[in-house]
């Protein structure tokens, strides 16, 4: 009973308890598209590149009050934005830059990143919480950030549902359609750099990739149809990032490391199962 | 032919960046006719597709679309691509893809994407999913989404490819039905001549800076000459292997055995299609 009642008793784990449910919910209603639309490089890159605006808001602030964190929220938001805007341009409608073009923007992105914050002289510590993430780090702000984006973002997805599936699996014929494909494109890349920004402290730059990739793989591969794929990923997201918070916190693992290997290994069972 | 003008294509070039894919193409598409597209690979047949249906800009010339013999703005059309040109990964239904039809006006209803699948003989169960299904089939989806959205222009590129005798005649039928019911407008990409020059109203033969268009029955072997660049029976040596002719074949092809005999006349070939452009 222990491991259930931490989750009330202490303030940190119920946080991170909360916050991790939000970001499953989040990278479960996007993760199904980013894998349909083949994003995951271009998520992986995006995650990287907020480690320059992590550095350069750590530059400017310091403290842990919730001023601190909606500082690095916005400065890294607008960062991610600035620099992977090129990128969002660029893969529109088959101009797809070459992967050694996404490579070589997040490899320079994040060593930008290190080089900032190493000339700040701030601790390596701060930046590596932001690297692999750090539940002990969340705070009200981290909390109120992911409800905000589940309120605005769950209805732009839901209620436009028909058209998200008709963008994903036909983009020319949308546009045919009448629907602005461009519109559309850039509205996936800005709701996969705010889940990703609002997301950094839970699972860090590196992990919430497996965040945005596990459970639309796992969705387009068991659900009956598209309308049911963000469900199934909602689902597991959920599913298995709080079965790994629960192991994390009985054998004092790192959260973003453990939900990463738990969600892998539950869609590795269910294909074992599957194929039983 | 009392049927209404529903296309006029005037001039229209396209380049990408500096070359030119296709040059000055002008025909119209009119009420319940089939216009068939014939030419090799490479010879601009998609990219004219792509520019009726607005998804790129020709560099230079004009579309007018008309409607009762009035002009009119772009009218509901339905492009009908390969199917693996589309996202098959992505686990859409036969429901799914019929209840988008009339998006972003609205949706369609369960009962009515069923009565259009009726319309195409397909009988497969609403939930089947698109990744499922044949080419053909694949094909008859999406002409039931054109009966629901009431197209007026069907643009279809190559939608007999992989398809056996039987299943193309059973394509072809369904898209006679379709434009004598909806008095619609059809534009046929294909690489089987045969079938083009049977089931076609008029044709256009087009390689990049070469186009006819006409009537089909004004067709003869030296526009088709003009159009692969190579002798009609070299031609029909291609049609029976069911080979895809692309529009600098003879280049890649030095070394076939067919070829060797016209290995000798490829520079009078191309000089023959150069001078008729």
């Amino acid at each position: 009973m222990s491991i259930l009642t931490d989750f009330l008793t202490y303030p940190f784990l119920f946080k991170a308890l909360l916050s991790t449910v939000g970001l499953s919910i989040l990278c479960g209603l996007l993760s199904p598209m980013v894998v349909a639309k083949k994003f995951a490089f271009m998520g992986a890159s995006i995650s990287h590149g907020a480690l320059l605006g992590v550095a350069i808001s750590l530059s400017f602030l310091d403290g842990g009050t919730t001023a601190h964190s909606a500082g690095i929220f916005f400065i890294t938001l607008l960062v991610t934005i600035i620099a992977a805007s090129p990128l969002a341009y660029s893969t529109f409608r088959q101009r797809l830059p070459s992967d050694a073009l996404i490579g070589l923007f997040f490899t320079a992105t994040m060593g930008l990143g290190l080089l900032i914050h190493q000339a700040q002289g701030a601790s390596t510590g701060d930046l590596l919480s932001f690297l692999f993430g750090n539940i002990l780090t969340i705070d009200y702000f981290d909390l109120g950030l992911l409800a905000v984006l589940i309120v605005i973002i769950t209805p732009v997805i839901l209620l436009f549902k028909n058209q998200w599936m008709l963008f994903i699996f036909d983009e020319e014929a949308a546009a045919i359609q009448g629907l602005s494909s461009f519109r559309y494109h850039l509205s996936l890349f800005l709701m996969l750099t705010l889940i990703i920004v609002a997301g950094l402290k839970v699972s860090g730059v590196i992990l919430i990739n497996s965040f945005l990739l596990v459970p639309g793989i796992y969705a387009l591969k068991f659900a009956p149809n598209a309308s049911s794929t963000f469900r199934y990923a909602i689902l597991f997201s959920t599913f298995t990032s709080l079965t790994a918070l629960i192991l994390a916190n009985s054998f004092d693992l790192p959260t973003g490391a453990t939900i990463a290997v738990t969600q892998v290994a539950t869609y590795i069972l269910s294909i074992v199962m599957y194929r039983k | 032919m009392d049927t209404q003008k529903l296309l006029t294509v005037n001039n229209v070039s396209f380049s990408y960046e500096s070359e030119e894919v296709i040059s000055k193409v002008s025909f119209e598409v009119h009420q319940k006719e089939i216009l068939g597209i014939l030419g090799p690979n490479g010879g601009g047949k998609s990219t004219l597709l792509k520019c009726i249906v607005g998804l790129l800009k020709p560099s230079h010339g004009s579309l007018t679309f008309w409607n009762n013999g009035k002009q009119t703005k772009r009218p509901p059309l339905v492009y009908i691509p390969q199917k693996d040109s589309m996202n098959i990964s992505y686990p859409m239904t036969i429901e799914e893809i019929l209840r988008g039809a009339r998006i972003p006006e609205g949706t369609v209803s369960r009962e009515e994407s069923e009565n259009a699948l009726k319309k195409v003989g397909l009988e497969k169960a609403m939930d089947t999913k698109l990744g499922a299904l044949s080419g053909g089939e694949f094909q008859r989806v999406l002409l039931g989404k054109a009966y629901l959205n009431n197209a007026q222009l069907v643009l279809m590129d190559e939608p007999t490819k992989g398809l056996d005798g039987v299943g193309q005649d059973k394509l072809l039928e369904i898209i006679h039905n379709f434009k004598e019911e909806k008095q619609a407008g059809i534009i046929l990409v294909e690489h089987n001549i045969g079938q083009v020059l049977r089931h076609s109203d008029r044709l256009l033969c087009l390689n990049r800076n070469y186009h006819w268009h006409n009537h089909r029955d004004m067709i003869d072997k030296k526009i088709l000459e003009s159009t692969y660049h190579c002798e009609f029976e070299h031609l029909l040596i291609h049609e029976n292997k069911g080979d895809i002719l692309s529009h600098d074949h003879h280049q890649l092809h030095r070394n076939c055995s067919h070829h060797e005999d016209s290995n000798s006349d490829n520079e009078n070939d191309k000089v023959k299609g150069e001078k008729k452009e």
